[in-house]
């Protein structure tokens, strides 16, 4: 499964047009750093889009588009995703991921033990399926979590998911 | 309290959206809205719907359905699509009322691909999505999997090309002809073939006067003259600076192999720089007599062989008696 998360981040610097790292050499968290530095920007702004880029992923896309029927399904039950991983893999370490939501209807992200990089992650991955489901919303990224202010869930079309990955008839 | 409990069919409906109502006699009363989505037009009993599961049976569903054991699980497949198999179990609420309720088992996938499922033909409780999660999930990783396994094993054959490749010529290097005489010794692969040892003649003057740049290109020439003169069955090494060495399948006749033997000799007569007169001497055994461990053995008479042609004034051919008259090879070649 490290093979699979180094691949992932491996095609994503592609995409980004970074071929000056070592893939595969290093480990992940070295090889987002150095391809940071390589593009000028801050490693938790790369972080964040590589969550972005694995929403284009189309397998990961179909997987994520599963744990939710619209934006809000997918939100409100993202503190089920490390018990999904887990039931794909035991070899990541996913943080807990905990939800709560205000009385002004602002939902709170919070990750386990404040991972930076677990928090810039979700982020990216929050923003690009919001976009995906066709929904507004305001999305910010602090050191206490992330905070998704939802304004219209249906404000654009989602993209079209079914179940079936087969488009064929039985 | 009441240990009764009536449900109206919205209820149902939603509870169990695969649930079947039947009379005794087997009419459809009403179903959930996703059985309705099995259920083909028109269809007024259950035998529209279904087929037994097992080919042998009777051909009367009903009367399965009121035998099942009410604790036992009831598999049938669907008349239209027999490969889907459903799975359920059956109460008899109410006299002259059966309800069934039915699950997809392993034909979800099927099923969810042919009726065009959604989340919401599916109650909460089934683990129906989770199930497609997996699925794909591990679909994905075999397939990322099996890509790594792909990509390993061009690797090791590219690393495994490159120990038995020559780097200057591209022809086989001394481990590449170990494997191919391996091979061609093999009992299994019982063929006869002939072995080719050849030097260049005056090699040594290139290099001298014309510079290594030239000796190396004239090795690269030579390559092509023997890979042109062979086979793709048959193998080509160099084994040391000007030494080739040719395996060659097949049962040769003596003067074969010393027509093809001359045939080599002209064409690098022809490749040969300047004015420095680079010819070869081959000498050629066959292989008829060695076993599997006689690679070495081989080699040597080949040498002998080699050794003859040079000592009659190289640029010539010889072939070895029959391997099996020894009389040369107690001489080791004084090289």
């Amino acid at each position: 499964m490290h093979d699979l998360v180094n691949r992932a981040i491996e095609k994503f610097l592609h995409a980004e047009s970074v071929h000056e790292v070592e893939a595969g050499l290093l480990p992940p968290g070295l090889m987002l750093r150095n391809a940071a530095q390589q593009l000028g920007k801050p490693v938790d702004e790369l972080v964040e889009d590589l969550g972005a880029w694995l929403v284009r992923q189309d397998e990961i896309w179909r997987l994520l588009r599963f744990c939710g029927s619209d934006f809000l399904d997918f939100l409100l039950r993202l503190d089920e995703l490390p018990e999904r991983i887990r039931l794909i893999t035991d070899d990541v370490e996913v943080p807990e991921i905990a939800l709560s939501r205000g009385a002004d209807g602002l939902v709170w992200v919070t990750i386990a033990a404040g991972s930076p990089v677990w928090t810039a992650l979700l982020s990216g991955l929050l923003r690009a399926m919001a976009d995906d489901y066709g929904t507004l919303c305001v999305i910010t990224r602090s050191k206490e979590g992330i905070c998704i202010d939802v304004s219209d869930l249906a404000f654009a079309e989602a993209r079209t998911f079914r179940l079936s990955a087969r488009a064929g008839q039985a | 309290m009441t240990q009764e409990l009536a449900l109206d069919r919205a209820a149902l409906d939603r509870l169990m959206p695969m649930h079947l109502c039947l009379a005794q006699n087997g009419a459809i009363r009403f179903c959930g809205p996703t059985m309705g989505k099995l259920v083909p037009p028109g269809a007024k009993l259950v035998e529209d719907i279904f087929v037994e599961a097992k080919g042998s049976g009777t051909g009367c569903v009903i009367s399965q359905i009121r035998a099942a054991d009410p604790g036992k699980r009831l598999a049938l497949r669907l008349r239209h699509h027999r490969q889907m198999l459903l799975r359920g179990h059956v109460v008899a609420p109410a006299p002259g009322g059966l309800l069934l309720n039915f699950g997809f088992g392993v034909s979800l996938s099927d099923a969810v691909a042919g009726f065009g499922l959604t989340e919401s033909d599916f109650a909460p409780t089934e683990l129906a999505l989770e199930l497609m999660f997996l699925k794909e999930a591990n679909r994905a990783i075999q397939g990322e999997l099996a890509r790594f396994n792909r990509h390993l094993m061009l690797a090791r054959l590219d690393a495994e090309r490159e120990a038995h490749t020559d780097p200057l010529t591209g022809l086989l290097n001394r481990r590449g002809l170990m494997a191919a005489m391996r091979n061609a010794l093999d009992p299994g692969a019982r063929q006869a073939f002939a072995l080719a040892h050849l030097d260049l003649d005056n090699f040594k003057q290139v290099n001298d006067r014309l510079g290594h740049a030239t000796g190396d290109r004239l090795l690269r020439d030579v390559a092509q003259v023997l890979n042109r003169v062979t086979r793709s069955r048959d193998h080509v090494a160099r084994i040391g600076g000007d030494e080739f060495v040719l395996v060659l399948g097949g049962s040769w006749s003596g003067e074969a192999l010393t027509g093809l033997g001359t045939r080599i000799i002209r064409g690098i007569e022809q490749v040969s720089p300047g004015d420095c007169g680079v010819s070869a001497s081959l000498g050629i055994v066959l292989s008829t007599g060695y076993g599997q461990g006689d690679i070495d053995l081989m080699l040597n008479d080949a040498d002998v062989a080699l050794y003859q042609s040079k000592r009659a004034g190289k640029g010539r051919v010889s072939v070895a008696p029959l391997a099996m008259d020894h009389d040369l090879r107690p001489r080791p070649a004084p090289r």
